[in-house]
C-alpha cells in the first residue's frame, strides 16, 4: 500500500509566507485540528488539487464567482505550489509537485478554466520532470484514479448535509447518484445524445411534412408521361400585348407554373383558337348584333327619317301658332295698354288674313289718348265702372249667384242682383262727367269692334290646329342634327335588303306616339339580327358569345384586322412551349422531392442509431451502477449498521440499497432501513444518521475498490455526528481499516482526544496536527491517558 | 456447518455472509426466508467490533471505457462524431449529412 507521507504547501490560501510542511509519516491516525479558518479544509483541498488537478468543490460556485486572481493563491503575485510525497510498505518514496503553469493570462483564471491552470512534475532527485496525471493512475493502479479519490478516499465537510437541505428531489437524486460512481461524463455523452435524438426528430417531421406539402400540390404522376427533349423556343402569339396587357402565359417566364395555371393557359389558347377558326362568323355576326343593338339611332330612323327633311317647315309653323296663341292672351287681359305695347300687330293680322292692321292700331291709341285726358274723381269712377263691367260679366257667367261680389249683400235670386248690378252700373255713369262719357263710349266702341273681331279671328285659328309637343320637335331636331348617321343606315339597310318602309312613320308629330316607335324598332331590330344568318355548327358548342366578345376584346382588342390576320398555327406552338415548361418544373419539384426523400432515409438511419446509442449508453451507466452496488452491498450494510449503533432501538440494523426495479440495469436507486419501506433514508433519518450513511458508503466503496492507496481523507465528520455514531466511528475505522491511513480533521478537542485515545489504545500510531500553532504532536500511550485515568479514578474515589 | 464451528472469527462470518454467492445475503435484504444463522452472524458482526468482514476486492471499471467497447465497431466513429459536433437547429441536416451519407 502507499501512503501520503507528506505534503507541503506555498503560497496556498491560508499559508502564505515560508513553505510549510504537514509530516503524515507512516501514522494511522492523522488528526488536523484547531479552529475554524486556520486551514483544515485547505490541507485536504491542496491533496485534492495535488492528486486530481482541480478542486470540485469550487466548481459548485462557478456560476457566482469571476474572480481576476488565481482563487487558491495567497498572494496573487507569487507562485502556487504542492510538494506531495509518498512512501509505499517498502519505504520507497515518490514526490509530485502541482504547481501553477508559467504565463497565465487573465482569462485562464476563471474558476471554469481552473484545471487548465496547474501542471504537475515529479521531483527526482531534487530534479522537477513533466508527466502527465496517466502517471498517478499508474502508479496507484488505478483505471481513473481521479475518479477513486473522490469517490471513496475522501469524504468532504457537510457532503451529505448539502442534499439533505435541497428540496428538490431531482437534485438529491443526483447527488446521491454521485455517491454511486462517477457517471457525470456518461450522463453528458448521454444528455448530448438525446438532445440530439430530439433535434433529428424535430429535422425528420419538418421534412415529412415538407414532402406531404409537395405531393398534395402536384400530380407527379404527370412526370411519367413527359415527353422528354422536346425544347421549343419562346415567341409572344399575341406581340401587340405588351406589359400587363400580356397574359401571363404568353410572357416569356412562366411563374408558379403549376398544373391547375397550365390548364387556365391551355383553355385560354382553345379559345383563341376558336375565335380564329370563325372569326368571319364572328366578325359578321358581330355586326349585325351591334347595328342591333343601336337602339337609339333605330329609334330616330324609325320615328322621324320620313319627316325630319320638312324640320324648318314645321319649326315655323310652330313660332306662328305660338304668335296666335301669345297674342290670344294678350287679347284677353283687356288691358288696352298692354294690347298696344306687346301686340305684334301687323304680324298678326298677316298671318291670319285680316286686313288694315293701321285702323286697329290708331284706334287703341285714340282710346289710349282720351282716357290719359282724364283724371281726378272721374277718372276713378271710370276706373270703377270698367271693374263693374268686369264684375258684371263674370257673375252672368254664374247662373246661381244671388250674393253681390262687392258689399256681401244677398239680393235673393240670381236676376235680381243682375238687376241690382245694372241699376248701380246706371247709377256710376251718372256720376260720370261729360269727358268720361266720351271716355266711355269710345272704349266700348274699340272693344266691339276691334278687340272681340281679333279675339275671335285667334280663337278660330286655334281651335284648327294640333300643335306638336316639346319632346317631338326635339326629336325631330336631334334627327335632323343626326342625318348623316340616318342617311347611312337607310344607305345599309337598303343594301342588306332589309325592308323598312312598313315601319318608318310618315306624319309629324308620330301617330301613336312612343309606343309606336319602341315597337317598330324592335322589328326592325330583329330583321336586322336575321340578316346574321345560323352559325357554324361547333361555333356556339365550344364557348358562348360572351366568351368570343370577351377573347376579341383582351386578345385581340377589337381589332378585326388583328383577329383577320391571326395565324393560329403559333397557338399550336404556345402550347407544346407552356407544356414543356410545365413538365421540366415538373421534373425540379420530382428532384427536390427525391433529395427530401434522401433526408428523410438518412434521418431515419440517424434516428435509428441515435436510439441504439442512447440505449447502449443508458445501459452502461445502469450496468455499472447495478455491478458497483451489489459489489458494495454487504459491506456497506455492515459499515453503516455498525456506525448507526442506536438505529432501530438498537437493535443494530444497517442500510439497505433499493433498486425497486431490481433488473440488471440500475433505474432509480433508493437507501432504505427496512426493505419494505418505499421510504428513502433522507425522508426518515436524522442529519447526523445520514452524514453516518454516507461515511459507510465511502467506506465500503473504499474497501472493495481501493488498490494501492491507502490514504483516506475525513473532513471534520462530527458536525452533525453524535457521540455513539462517533464513537461506533472509531471503531469501524480502528478495526476494519487498521491497514489504512486515516487523514481527520475535526475542530472539537474531545474528539480528537477520543479518536487517539481509541487508536493508540490499539497499538496504532497518531500523529496531532495542530494547524493554528502549526506544531506537530505524537501523543504517547505511556504518558497521557494513564494520568488522565489515575485522576479520573482518584476524582472518583 | 454449525456442528463445525470451532473458531468463530473474520473468516466465518465471511463465509457465512458471502455463502452462495451472495444469494443469503439477497434472502436476508428481501426477507424471503428465515436463516436463523444468517440473521445472527449478520447482527453479531454489526454489533461486535473486533469481528471483521472482509469482502473481495473488486476493480472498478471504467465507465467511458465500458460504454465505448459495448458500441459496435461500425457505430463507433458515428457515436464520436455526434458528440463531437456542435448541434444547432440550423446544422442539423449539415451534421446529418456528413455522419451518414458516407456509407448510406
Amino acid at each position: 500500500m502507499i501512503t501520503l507521507s507528506k505534503v507541503t504547501l506555498k503560497n496556498f490560501k491560508v499559508y502564505g509566507g515560508e513553505p510549510y510542511t504537514i509530516n503524515f509519516e507512516d501514522n494511522r491516525l492523522v488528526l488536523l485540528d484547531g479552529p475554524n479558518g486556520y486551514g483544515k479544509t485547505s490541507v485536504f483541498d491542496a491533496i485534492e488539487l495535488a492528486l486530481t488537478g482541480t478542486i470540485r468543490r469550487l466548481l459548485i460556485l462557478e456560476s457566482r464567482q469571476n474572480p481576476s486572481d488565481i482563487v487558491v493563491a495567497h498572494n496573487g503575485d507569487n507562485d502556487v505550489v504542492i510538494m506531495i510525497e509518498f512512501i509505499n510498505d517498502h519505504g520507497n518514496k515518490r514526490v509530485f509537485q502541482r504547481s501553477l503553469k508559467p504565463n497565465i493570462n487573465n482569462a485562464a483564471r476563471r474558476i471554469s478554466n481552473f484545471s487548465d491552470l496547474w501542471e504537475i512534475k515529479e521531483i527526482i532527485d531534487d530534479v522537477s520532470q513533466a508527466i502527465d496525471d496517466s502517471a498517478l493512475d499508474l502508479y496507484f493502479n488505478s483505471k481513473d484514479f481521479s475518479r477513486d479519490f473522490w469517490l471513496f478516499h475522501y469524504i468532504e465537510q457537510e457532503e451529505t448535509s448539502r442534499f439533505l437541505k435541497s428540496n428538490s428531489e431531482a437534485q438529491r437524486a443526483e447527488e446521491l447518484s454521485k455517491l454511486f460512481g462517477d457517471t457525470v461524463e456518461s450522463e453528458q455523452k448521454l444528455q448530448k445524445l438525446t438532445d440530439i435524438k430530439k433535434r433529428l426528430s424535430s429535422a425528420r417531421r419538418d421534412i415529412k411534412s415538407k414532402i406531404d406539402n409537395i405531393r398534395s400540390l402536384h400530380n407527379l404522376s404527370n412526370i411519367n408521361n413527359l415527353s422528354a427533349g422536346e425544347t421549343e423556343q419562346h415567341i409572344f402569339a399575341l406581340p401587340w400585348l405588351v406589359g400587363e396587357k400580356s397574359p401571363f402565359w404568353d410572357q416569356s417566364t412562366v411563374t408558379q407554373l403549376n398544373e391547375q395555371r397550365l390548364n387556365k393557359a391551355i383553355t385560354e389558347l382553345d379559345k383563341i383558337r376558336a375565335l380564329s377558326t370563325y372569326r368571319d362568323f364572328f366578325l359578321r355576326s358581330r355586326r349585325y348584333h351591334r347595328a342591333a343593338q343601336e337602339r337609339e339611332l333605330i329609334e330616330l330612323y324609325i320615328g322621324y327619317s320620313k319627316t325630319y327633311p320638312n324640320h324648318q317647315g314645321v319649326e315655323a309653323d310652330y313660332k306662328n301658332y305660338q304668335l296666335v296663341k301669345r297674342s290670344s292672351d294678350i287679347l284677353a287681359s283687356g288691358d288696352l295698354k298692354l294690347i298696344a305695347k306687346n301686340l305684334e300687330v301687323v304680324q298678326l293680322f298677316l298671318f291670319l288674313g285680316l286686313d288694315n292692321p293701321e285702323n286697329f292700331i290708331s284706334s287703341i291709341d285714340s282710346v289710349i289718348e282720351l282716357a290719359d285726358k282724364s283724371n281726378g274723381l272721374a277718372s276713378i269712377y271710370s276706373e270703377i265702372l270698367k271693374h263693374h263691367k268686369g264684375m258684371h260679366e263674370s257673375i252672368q257667367v254664374q247662373s246661381s249667384e244671388t250674393t253681390c261680389g262687392l258689399c256681401g249683400h244677398d239680393y235673393g235670386s240670381h236676376e235680381a242682383l243682375n238687376k241690382a248690378i245694372i241699376d248701380h252700373g246706371h247709377w256710376l255713369r251718372t256720376e260720370l262727367g261729360d269727358k268720361e262719357r266720351i271716355l266711355l263710349t269710345a272704349r266700348e266702341f274699340f272693344e266691339s269692334n276691334h278687340t272681340f273681331v281679333l279675339s275671335k279671328a285667334c280663337t278660330d285659328f286655334l281651335s284648327r290646329r294640333d300643335p306638336p309637343s316639346q319632346i317631338d320637335l326635339s326629336r325631330m331636331a336631334k334627327a335632323a342634327a343626326s342625318n348623316e348617321r340616318l342617311e347611312r343606315l337607310r344607305k345599309w339597310l337598303a343594301s342588306e335588303n332589309i325592308s323598312d318602309e312598313d315601319l318608318v312613320a310618315q306624319d309629324f308629330p308620330v301617330r301613336g306616339g312612343d309606343s309606336y316607335i319602341s315597337e317598330k324598332a324592335d322589328v326592325l331590330s330583329e330583321r336586322i339580327r336575321s340578316r346574321i344568318g345560323p352559325s357554324p355548327e361547333e361555333y356556339h358548342v365550344l364557348f358562348g358569345e360572351d366568351v368570343y366578345e370577351r377573347t376579341y376584346t383582351e386578345y385581340f382588342e377589337k381589332d378585326h384586322d388583328k383577329l383577320r390576320s391571326f395565324d393560329s398555327s403559333v397557338l399550336d406552338h404556345k402550347e407544346n412551349f407552356l407544356k414543356a415548361r410545365y413538365f421540366s418544373s415538373l421534373t425540379e419539384i420530382a428532384e427536390q422531392l427525391l433529395k427530401l426523400e434522401g433526408q428523410e432515409q438518412l434521418l431515419d438511419v440517424g434516428l435509428a442509431d441515435t436510439t441504439k446509442l442512447i440505449d447502449i449508453v443508458n445501459n452502461q451507466i445502469g450496468q455499472y451502477r447495478k455491478k458497483l452496488i451489489t459489489d458494495i452491498e454487504i459491506p456497506f450494510y455492515i459499515y453503516s449498521g455498525k456506525i448507526l449503533q442506536s438505529h432501530q432501538a438498537g437493535l443494530g440494523q444497517g442500510v439497505f440499497i433499493k433498486d425497486p426495479l431490481g433488473n440488471d440495469v440500475l433505474k432509480n436507486v433508493r437507501l432504505v432501513s427496512d426493505w419494505k419501506t418505499d421510504h428513502d433514508i433522507m425522508n426518515t433519518m436524522s442529519s447526523g444518521q445520514i452524514s453516518a450513511v454516507v461515511i459507510a458508503l465511502t467506506l465500503a466503496l473504499n474497501r472493495v475498490y481501493a488498490k494501492d492507496f491507502s490514504t483516506i481523507l475525513i473532513d471534520d465528520p462530527v458536525q452533525t455526528m453524535d457521540d455513539i455514531n462517533m464513537s461506533s466511528l472509531v471503531e469501524l475505522l480502528r478495526n476494519d481499516f487498521s491497514d489504512r491511513q486515516i487523514i481527520l480533521s475535526t475542530h472539537e478537542e474531545k474528539v480528537a482526544r477520543y479518536f487517539t485515545y481509541k487508536y493508540i489504545k490499539h497499538s496504532g500510531k497518531v500523529k496531532i496536527v495542530n494547524l493554528m500553532q502549526r506544531k506537530e504532536y505524537v501523543p504517547t500511550n505511556s504518558y497521557v491517558y494513564r494520568g488522565a485515568i489515575k485522576s479520573e479514578a482518584s476524582s472518583a474515589g | 456447518m454449525k456442528n463445525s464451528i470451532t473458531i468463530f472469527g473474520g473468516a466465518i462470518v465471511n463465509d457465512i455472509l458471502n455463502a452462495n454467492g451472495g444469494r443469503d445475503f439477497l434472502d436476508f435484504k428481501y426477507q424471503k426466508k428465515r436463516n436463523a444463522i444468517y440473521d445472527l452472524t449478520i447482527r453479531i458482526a454489526l454489533k461486535l467490533p473486533f469481528l471483521i468482514y472482509s469482502p473481495r476486492e473488486q476493480k472498478l471499471e471504467n465507465l467511458s471505457k465500458q460504454i465505448d467497447d459495448a458500441i459496435p465497431s461500425d457505430k463507433f466513429e458515428k457515436f464520436n462524431q455526434m458528440l463531437t459536433a456542435e448541434w444547432t437547429d440550423e446544422n442539423v441536416l449539415e451534421h446529418v449529412e456528413s455522419i451518414w451519407r458516407k456509407k448510406a
